[in-house]
């Protein structure tokens, strides 16, 4: 492959790169009682980027004709001139396998689908049980014009437990999902998970609708990742940044927030953001955004590096081969503190403790955000009272770093999927328990 | 190639269905008005449905090279499936109502024709309002052929064109960046003034101010009805989530559900909307389904599978890609226009143009709170001011009951998911009442 690199750059290619990438997928899904699919499947895709004329060009196919495919990027490349860059990298070789106690395909699909009928019944009140079970072998290769060669061979595993409740009074449901990289081991924990999402969604049936307001609040962990990655990591990425569309122009060395408050993205870890190299064929790192409150990083994929003329951070990804590779997290979470859980509840007159996150979208350019929490209680007198539906965190990114009272010390990471441009990756963002001072709560009442 | 593939099938199993797709795109990414970033591929994929035994299995590849073992796959997941107790056959073949059409006017549209109307459409947007920059977006041109073939006789093909721009719009004003976003979809090239309504909001926005914490009446333009429409009433319709009582309409067929003035329908054959087709993913013949009818709801959609297990009608709402099982999603969802300007008929309300994070509420139940992104402030029928934090709570099954008046202009707005696309054709709506959230 090495030839086709060499002669893209001779074609007049500042850059090129190749990368080829295959997969097996495993889908079960009970649904009822009753399978509602079993299925596998593979995929495989070919693609080629070159920087040329100032522009990015990219061609890919099922074929792995990489002549032709050069050829196309190259002449797209050079119909729009322009000024882009890319930042060099020094030449290196990697062959990456992600670990597993227990390889997927060692378990048959027979097992793996009895595993989930066992646990397939419901309890009182649930009216629908949804069980899926997911498993993935992905094979990466990356070669690129700087001499360096990259492979990993990934596996995936996880679950999704989604029970919907019902009495006559209310209709409520509770998603309980858990993703990792590894092997079948990490279905250890099915049964109990199965039964959590079905206590729960069982829980809210009774849950009173939370009144909107400014209420002193505690959030839990996956929420506060969640909080992490939607409020301060998208603001980070420099390709937001350089389009003015992120509150955080011009605030590297500033204070944004309370001096506890202190943010990472780290590609190193082995959580589901997991990035031993990057889609640009960086090592993946770690980097810290938030110091003590102070503003330290963007997050960088090869070009935005250049346009800053910053250090490079390993965060340029893509969908797959057909997309632009652009600035995006991979494990983001706030750093442990000092404070623990009974601490922050003692310290709320009238507010809420909230779980979970169903879900949530910032405007990165005014620095408004919304989520909504899976769960919530009332607290009253340092107390929690009761739990509460519909309830969600509004706020300003700048406004509420500086409402971040007390950071717990219990950090804990919670796997997701990231929308960006169209493009979804895995990524995994972690906090500790935190206590927001004043907080804009959304509700229905 | 799909004869082939039956060829190799039909030899190993009486009952099977094969789902090809083959995909040639072009996309430009565009930064600061610029086109920075091409990309142009090809790609195909294979999905495999059998039923041997009174089982099913289902298989799908994109490496057509090897097709043989995706079919293989299939059988080897039917055999260790359970019997399943609803299937009977694959879609048997129908004659079709109404011929194909097909624009071919994107086939020979390439980079640089591109690169000549983004020039154009930059142009024109500057003409609105000369500090607006287009800060970030992309356009992307597909043209996609499906193929069904079954063992019941069933062997269509259709091929269709989608050409699409999505952008973010920038305007710098009193020390503070405004932005606005959206997408378009069309069949057919985009016109060169695409961008300039967006545009003229924008420079609108400069103006946002805050209001008072109310509850009064709200417009819903149809950009943010058919978002709400598209995580939560999609749900609730969807045949299958009745099956699995999920939805919250499921025992409500027949009954009022909304305001008598409500009609609904679903209509894939209405030909000048984008989600037109004249079969659905499995081959079954599509057309015109009521879903409310004066209030009253009519219709749930189906596939013939959950159709089969409701003992219900196919209504021919089946949508896949090759690498999943049909689904069943809405096609051109329609709401006809009223008479009048409704904006006119509030003397104190908020008209709603896009709402942000809608994918964040309760599709079971409808309850919503959410962020609106953009809207305005009416006082005595006339939009006076757009808004700034303002929130909007809610229920959508409630929305349904309390609609007053229907405007005078449909449009199109989009949903649906990845690469299955619901339109919504809708005038703006007036509604009784909603909470606003804003000051105190």
């Amino acid at each position: 492959m090495d030839k086709f690199l060499k002669q893209a750059q001779k074609d007049g290619a500042d850059y090129a790169e190749i990368t080829k990438t295959s997969s097996n997928n495993t889908h079960i899904e009970i649904n009822s009682q009753e399978v509602k699919e079993i299925s596998q499947g593979e995929t495989l895709l070919y693609g080629v980027r070159v920087l040329s004329n100032g522009s990015f060009g990219v061609a890919y196919s099922y074929k792995d004709d990489y002549n032709v495919l050069f050829k196309l990027a190259m002449k797209n490349a050079k119909a729009v001139p322009g000024k882009e860059q890319i930042k060099s990298y020094p030449q290196y070789s990697k062959h990456i396998k992600t670990e597993f106690k227990k390889n997927v395909l060692d378990v048959s699909l027979d097992e793996k689908k009895n595993l989930l009928m066992e646990h397939a019944k419901p309890e009182e009140k649930i009216v629908n049980l949804r069980l899926i079970y997911g498993d993935s072998q992905i094979k990466r290769e990356f070669l690129n014009s700087e001499g360096t060669h990259l492979t990993w061979n990934d596996s995936n595993c996880g679950y999704f437990a989604w029970a919907y409740a019902k009495d006559h009074k209310a209709f409520e449901n509770f998603i309980k999902i858990k993703r990792l990289k590894g092997g079948y081991e990490i279905m250890k924990t099915f049964p109990e998970h199965v039964k959590f999402a079905m206590k729960k969604a069982v829980e809210l049936l009774d849950a009173k609708p939370a009144k909107g307001g400014l209420f002193d609040t505690v959030i839990d962990q996956p929420l506060g990742g969640v909080f992490a990655h939607e409020a301060v990591g998208h603001a980070c990425e420099a390709d937001l940044v350089d389009n003015h569309l992120s509150i955080l122009v011009d605030k590297i060395g500033k204070k944004i927030g309370n001096e506890n408050v202190n943010i990472v993205d780290d590609g190193t870890l082995k959580e589901w953001g997991w990035m031993p190299f990057d889609s640009d064929g960086v090592k993946g790192m770690k980097t810290q955004l938030i110091q003590n409150g102070v503003l330290k990083n963007y997050l960088h994929s090869r070009d935005t590096a250049a346009l800053f003329n910053q250090d490079l951070t390993g965060n340029g990804r893509q969908l797959n081969a057909a997309y632009k590779i652009i600035p995006r997290m991979t494990n983001t979470f706030i750093e442990a503190g000092d404070s623990n859980f009974d601490e922050m509840i003692s310290e709320i007159k009238e507010g809420y403790y909230l779980k979970d996150s169903a879900g949530g979208q910032v405007d990165c350019a005014g620095g408004e955000f919304l989520f909504n929490a899976m769960e919530g209680f009332y607290v009253k007198n340092g107390e929690i009272q009761y739990p509460v539906k519909s309830v969600s965190l509004v706020g300003n990114i700048l406004e509420i770093l500086h409402k971040i009272k007390l950071v717990g010390k219990d950090l804990k990471f919670r796997a997701g999927t990231c929308g960006k441009s169209g493009q979804w990756v895995p990524v995994s963002s972690a906090s500790p328990h935190m206590l927001i001072e004043k907080a804009k709560i959304g509700g229905v009442q | 190639m799909i004869d082939k593939i039956e060829q190799y099938v039909k030899k190993k199993v009486d009952q099977y269905e094969l789902y090809y797709e083959d995909q040639n795109q072009l996309s430009m990414e565009l930064n600061k008005n610029e086109i920075t970033f091409v990309s142009e591929g090809e790609s195909e994929a294979l999905g495999v449905r059998v039923f041997v035994g009174g089982r099913l299995g289902f298989s799908f590849t994109n490496n057509l090279k090897r097709f043989e073992d995706c079919v293989d796959r299939a059988i080897k997941i039917a055999k260790m499936n359970d019997k399943d107790k609803h299937f009977k056959t694959f879609v048997p073949k129908q004659e079709l109502k109404k011929p194909f059409l097909t624009k071919h006017n994107l086939e020979t549209f390439y980079v640089e024709d591109y690169a000549k109307l983004h020039k154009d459409i930059i142009s024109n947007m500057k003409n609105v309002h000369a500090g607006i920059f287009l800060s970030n977006g992309s356009y992307s041109k597909s043209e996609k052929t499906k193929n069904i073939v079954n063992s019941e006789g069933v062997n269509l093909t259709a091929t269709s064109f989608a050409n699409a721009l999505s952008v973010e719009l920038s305007m710098k004003a009193n020390d503070k960046l405004f932005s606005n976003y959206n997408d378009f979809l069309s069949r057919d090239q985009l016109n060169s003034n695409v961008l300039n309504d967006l545009a003229q909001r924008l420079a609108f926005s400069v103006k946002k101010k805050e209001i008072n914490s109310m509850a009064c009446p709200i417009v819903f333009h149809p950009d943010a009805l058919a978002s709400l429409f598209n995580h939560s009433l999609t749900f609730a319709i969807n045949g299958e989530n009745v099956l699995n009582k999920k939805s919250f309409l499921a025992d409500k067929l027949n009954k009022k559900v909304a305001n008598t003035s409500l009609t609904i329908l679903d209509n894939p054959l209405e030909s000048n909307l984008f989600s037109f087709r004249r079969f659905d993913d499995e081959g079954y013949p599509t057309q015109k389904t009521n879903i409310i009818e004066n209030g009253k709801l009519k219709n749930f959609l189906y596939d013939s599978y959950n159709a089969k297990k409701a003992g219900m009608q196919n209504t021919g709402h089946a949508a896949r890609v090759a690498s999943s099982l049909p689904q069943i999603n809405p096609t051109n969802v329609i709401i006809k226009p009223g008479k009048t300007d409704v904006v006119k008929q509030v003397d104190k309300g908020v008209f709603i143009r896009q709402l942000m994070g809608v994918h964040t509420m309760n599709a079971a139940t409808g309850d919503f709170s959410l962020n609106i992104s953009e809207g305005y402030y009416i006082e005595k029928g006339k939009i006076k001011h757009p808004l700034q934090n303002t929130m909007v709570a809610g229920n959508l099954f409630e929305i349904l009951k309390n609609i007053q008046a229907y405007g005078k202009i449909q449009s199109e707005a989009y949903g649906g998911e990845g690469a299955v696309i619901t339109t919504y054709y809708m005038p703006d709506i007036l509604v009784k009442e909603l909470k606003i959230i804003g000051q105190n």
